[in-house]
């Protein structure tokens, strides 16, 4: 390095000119000794402050010892801060993780510390300091010296042209930083937001609920119309109706309301299409629930069927067994012997010397069980403690939205039949030759099937387009 | 003992009822069936537990005012209510009355709210921008024309490929989960039986 | 002996049942050879569940926000038959409960039926005092909003209009009225969502409606993905079992044609 005279500035070996006056430099100048910087005479064997050999090179390693590190002393404005510390008299208590105690043959310490998995830890958090044995710390300086060494002040690299990669880099950081930061105010920008929130827009939510609602109410105001027309019975309705006519007459059935008010205008006409085609084969009707609205969705079934037929002593077939809490277990000792679980119907009557069940045992010894089930999981329930280890048969009755779900059980032979939704109700009633609420609500669904498919599709090809249009610009 | 305990009761009527699954044996039905009533009776109670938590929500919520504390107020006068009615004349018609005509159509009216969230959600599945909602849209309008139109002329093909779609693919797939979640459920219930996984401690 | 012979004498079992009871134990004997070695040796390698990243991820924002985290259980319990639905999801009220009650962010659960109500409280109490801060557990945090299906869900969802928490994971048995909740969720722009279910039926409506499905079986994955080196274990037993049936219905539906 060489000092310029003129203002004392260094500049690099080989410079003829100041960087920072112009002034000529001559070369005699002093030169600048790259260990610690002093000016020396450019003949100079040694630096005349610190002793470096200027004739050996410029690359010297700094080889003297470093300067001790001073440690701030534990309540010092410098110390850390204290890790948040388990409160005292609060006991650890072993994750109840990793092998079971019968396998694990390591010792169970009384106080084993706590066990968050590798690599779940909080970010940030570092590790806990409830596990940490803190060891006393005398307070001087960390006796240690490192192994690499510290270079001199670095020499000026000569200027290189970028690396392919390095130019792609620069490429790209000057093409994004040159993008129009303002186009997410530009018009649609804010339904594209709202889009990604997942908010429909007030008009289409309007649209939406209009389109539904004139869909559905026409039709019942036309009382049915073109969209009444019979259709196909679908096959699994056929095989349930065959699985209730193979009862035979006088035979005791179960039927088990397994969905709440919610799903009723799916559900009800399914459960008043079966209940009255048991009743018109004269067979003993049993109903129970496992769902705490069960009981009182099978009374208003019930009174529905027996208003519609004008029979009221057809009451005397049927008894309500009422709810029945314990879900799974509840059906399992169902199966295995009705009279033992439950002892009165839901009325409080006791069911003792009650021709319906009189001599009755299990549900699994009955040759017909009618599952009305709001999802397969209600479904699933009884195919799983009543159908397959009994083999009794079941007939299920679902939503139409779970209907595709039960294909795997019908096919397994699981279950004898599904009546799927109002459809399938309806489908049902025509078979029975007994019209009834889903034959008269049929126009309703299929205008609202309508309109829900025609509405999807076009708001979807609309928004595409849209999208195409916004993109390609005005 | 405090932990080997509750795991050995664990253990012992876990296997008590899967092996009463399995084997006829008059000792083991008799035990099991024990154990099931057992159950019922102890699912009674946590409605109880379920009753206690609601009323210590709510009346938080209204003492400390936070958010939404006059619904609280409603739920708890409801509750109270709905439960002095049911113990005074549990046979009576009152309880009866109460579900017919406010709580059946209360909830039908919900019921009815989800159609119009699915058709909400269908109207924007193209805008999920993935290929599988693009599938979803396509497979629902196939198998909607399908179902909804004439099956004579140039749509019969219709009908038939709604079949194929709810016959091979869709069934396949749902077969494949399943399988799937049966072998799960499988794990999850050995787990507990092996103390892998101790949920009661 | 006697005794034993006694039992022998009088106890029967059918072939389908011989067969199952077999397939159970053989299933027990790998998950557990397969859990030692996962906790002797190593976890295996699960693949990154979409759903449990991202609940990762919004757990950060929440301890700088302070904004709580949600879990919706579901419409199921425990000892009906969608308890391993519900055990999942208590599975991911475990992991938030630890680090909730470590960083100060707040767990709030909602639930169904009673039996999951008393799953709750128990994860919820042991994540705060295994992490040696018992006082972070409040007994309102597991909330039991109604029995059935739409009240729950129209409870749970007016409750996330009111206190819309960072993240909402709906993790158990769901039927169509997750879709309230779901659309509750929908209409905070901040909020995370994810949700997963065993049902088929309703595996699509959660695919419309949250960022990270988690289909079928991945629910039960969860306790895995979450760093469960001993639920690894029984994942890699069911993909075994799972590869083993692949294979019977191929080979069967081969031979079928063979034989055809």
């Amino acid at each position: 390095m060489i000092f310029c005279q003129a203002c004392g500035t260094t500049n690099r070996e080989g410079s003829r000119f100041c960087n920072q006056c112009g002034a000529r430099l001559s070369e005699t100048a002093d030169i600048a000794c790259p260990r610690c910087g002093a000016p020396n005479a450019p003949d100079a064997p040694h630096c005349q402050k610190c002793g470096l050999d200027l004739a050996r090179g410029r690359n010297d390693v700094w080889e003297g010892p470093l300067p001790r590190v001073e440690v701030p002393e534990e309540g010092t404005p410098e110390a850390p801060e204290q890790p948040r510390r388990r409160p005292e008299g609060v006991p650890l208590r072993r994750r109840p993780h990793g092998l079971p105690p019968w396998l694990d043959s390591a010792e169970q310490p009384e106080e084993a510390s706590s066990e968050l998995e590798a690599g779940a830890l909080l970010p940030g958090e570092g590790e806990l300091a409830l596990e940490r044995d803190e060891g006393e710390w005398s307070g001087e300086a960390i006796p240690i010296e490192p192994v690499v060494g510290v270079p001199y002040r670095a020499r000026e690299r000569p200027e290189q042209p970028p690396t392919p990669e390095e130019q792609k880099a620069a490429d790209l950081f000057a093409a994004v930083s040159a993008e129009d930061v303002f186009a997410s105010l530009q018009p649609g920008a804010e339904e594209e937001q709202s889009e990604r929130a997942g908010r429909p827009e007030t008009w289409l939510r309007v649209l939406v609920a209009l389109t539904l609602l004139v869909a559905v109410i026409v039709p019942v105001l036309l009382r049915g119309g073109p969209l009444s027309a019979e259709g196909s019975v679908p096959a699994p309705v056929a095989a349930a109706a065959r699985a209730i006519q193979q009862v035979p007459p006088g035979a005791t059935v179960l039927v088990a309301f397994e969905y709440d008010a919610g799903l009723a205008g799916d559900l009800q006409p399914v459960a008043e299409a079966v209940i009255g085609e048991f009743l018109s084969r004269d067979l003993h009707i049993l109903t129970v629930s496992t769902q705490p609205e069960g009981a009182a969705l099978a009374e208003m079934a019930l009174e529905r069927v027996l208003r519609a037929r004008g029979d009221a002593g057809a009451r005397s077939r049927v008894v309500n067994l009422g709810y029945l809490t314990g879900g799974q277990a509840a059906i399992r000792a169902l199966a295995v012997s009705i009279p033992s679980v439950i002892r009165s119907d839901w009325e409080g009557r006791p069911l003792a010397g009650n021709p319906a069940v009189a001599g009755l045992g299990g549900a699994g010894t009955l040759p017909l069980v009618v599952v009305l089930g709001r999802d397969l999981l209600a479904v699933q329930a009884w195919i799983e403690q009543l159908g397959a280890p009994f083999n009794t048969p079941l007939v299920a009755g679902v939503p139409a939205l779970v209907e595709p779900a039960l294909v795997p059980y019908q096919t397994a032979g699981r279950l004898q039949g599904v009546v799927g939704g109002l459809a399938g109700a309806a489908a049902f009633e025509r078979l029975a030759g007994r019209p009834g609420v889903g034959v008269r609500s049929l126009a309703a669904v299929r205008a609202g099937a309508w309109a829900a498919g025609l509405l999807a599709i076009t708001a979807n090809i609309g928004f595409a387009l849209g999208r195409l249009l916004r993109r390609r610009g005005p | 003992m405090r932990r080997i305990l509750p795991a050995l009761v664990a253990l012992l009527v876990g296997l008590v009822v899967l092996l009463d699954y399995f084997l006829e044996n008059p000792v083991l039905d008799a035990l099991g069936s024990f154990l099931l009533e057992g159950a019922i009776i102890l699912a009674a109670f946590a409605l109880l537990l379920g009753l206690w938590n609601l009323l210590l929500v709510h009346e938080r919520k209204v003492r400390r005012r936070e958010r939404g504390w006059p619904a609280s107020i409603v739920i708890l006068l409801s509750t109270l209510g709905g439960l002095a009615v049911g113990l005074a004349g549990w046979r009576s018609g009152a309880l009866d009355w109460f579900y017919r005509y406010v709580l059946f159509p209360l909830e039908a009216s919900t019921g009815a709210l989800l159609a119009f969230v699915v058709v909400s959600a269908a109207v924007r599945l193209w805008r999920l921008g993935s290929l599988e909602g693009t599938v979803m849209l396509v497979v629902g309008a196939i198998v909607l024309a399908g179902t909804l139109l004439p099956q004579g002329g140039a749509l019969g093909v219709l009908t038939p490929l709604r079949e194929w779609i709810v016959s091979v693919p869709a069934l396949a797939a749902v077969r494949g989960i399943l399988l799937g979640v049966a072998l799960g459920i499988m794990a999850t219930g050995l787990r507990v039986l092996l103390w892998i996984d101790r949920p009661y401690e | 002996m006697d005794l034993l012979r006694l039992l022998w004498e009088t106890t029967s079992i059918t072939p389908e049942g011989l067969t199952a009871l077999a397939g159970l134990l053989a299933f027990a004997a790998l998950i557990l050879a397969l859990t030692l070695r996962a906790s002797r040796v190593g976890p295996f390698a699960v693949r990154p569940l979409a759903a449990a990243e991202r609940v990762r991820g919004v757990l950060g924002r929440a301890m700088e926000t302070g904004e709580p985290l949600h879990v919706a259980l579901g419409i199921g319990g425990i000892g009906d038959v969608s308890t391993a639905d519900t055990l999942a999801g208590l599975s991911l009220v475990s992991f938030l409960a630890d680090r909730g009650a470590l960083a100060e962010v707040p767990v709030r659960v909602r639930l169904a039926q009673p039996t999951a109500l008393v799953g709750a409280i128990a994860v919820l109490q042991r994540g705060a005092e295994v992490t040696g801060y018992p006082e972070a557990y409040e007994p309102t945090q597991a909330a039991f909003v109604a029995p059935v299906p739409l009240a729950y869900a129209a409870g749970t969802a007016e409750a996330l209009r009111l206190e819309p928490p960072a993240a909402n994971a709906m993790v158990g048995a769901f039927g169509a009225e997750v879709l309230l909740p779901a659309q509750a969720g929908r209409e905070q722009p901040q909020m995370v969502q994810v949700g997963g279910t065993s049902d088929p039926s309703t595996l699509p409506l959660l695919f419309a409606m949250t960022e990270a499905p988690l289909l079928g079986e991945e629910v039960y994955a969860l306790g895995a993905a979450f760093g469960r080196a001993d639920h690894t274990g029984s994942l890699a037993a069911q993909d075994v079992f799972r590869a083993l049936v692949a294979f019977g219905i191929v080979l069967g539906a081969v031979l079928a044609l063979v034989i055809a």
